[in-house]
């Protein structure tokens, strides 16, 4: 066999090795394929939420004070 | 002959590969996205920032744990009305969707990102407060 054939088939076990090993190492761990876990649950839930008010006066209008005379 | 010397250390080295491999397949592999293994739930949230609404998310051992981690990220950078809109332990999308018109937000879960934000909308109707046509997803995952 001559080094070209085996550099070839070198390049082939290792494509398939990786291929073989990738996703098996990407799957993340769920309710279904854990063994401590027995019910999957998915729970939501709605709400309204306030944004919070801008109270400063404008720029070009004067702020009245109450209670204070001079 | 001598082709039989030199593929026998090819065959031994493949097998040997194949081996190490699928161990550390079958051991969970590494982590990925998640850091630790034990770490099943995720839950999206949402929360009230001076700029808008602003979403996290966060994993834990149940959903209870990774709703509460949730909604500590979003109180710790700041944020009010903190909440975990969509929690699971499932293989599913889950999302956050928030409607700036009026200020309702919902989650979500689905097999897509755009399967959980239709059940958003639904859950949303379904409570009373529906969200209008210009509701945008705010934070999503797929676990």
């Amino acid at each position: 066999m001559t080094n070209r054939r085996k550099s070839a088939l070198l390049m082939v076990s290792l494509a398939v090795v990786a291929g073989v090993s990738a996703p098996a190492a990407d799957a993340l761990p769920s309710c279904q394929d854990s063994g401590t876990t027995s019910t999957c649950q998915t729970n939501g839930s709605v709400s309204i939420k306030a944004r919070p008010g801008t109270v400063a006066a404008p720029a070009n209008q004067p702020v009245i004070r109450w209670g204070r005379r001079r | 002959m001598r082709s039989t010397r030199l593929v026998a250390p090819l065959v031994a080295a493949g097998v040997i590969a194949v081996g190490i491999s699928t161990s550390t397949a079958w051991a969970g592999g590494p982590g990925g996205a998640i850091e630790d293994s034990n770490d099943i739930s995720v839950a999206v949230g949402t929360g009230v920032f001076v700029d808008g609404l602003v979403g996290f998310k966060a994993s834990g051992a149940t959903n209870e744990e990774a709703s509460a981690q949730v909604i500590a990220q979003c109180q710790s950078a700041g944020g009010q009305e903190c909440t975990s809109d969509e929690v699971t332990n499932d293989n599913l999308c889950i999302v956050s969707v928030g409607d700036d018109s009026n200020e309702i937000v919902a989650g979500g879960a689905g097999v897509t990102v755009e399967a959980a934000r239709d059940d958003a909308f639904q859950r949303a109707a379904a409570n009373g407060t529906p969200l209008g046509p210009t509701a945008a997803i705010v934070i999503s995952d797929c676990h």
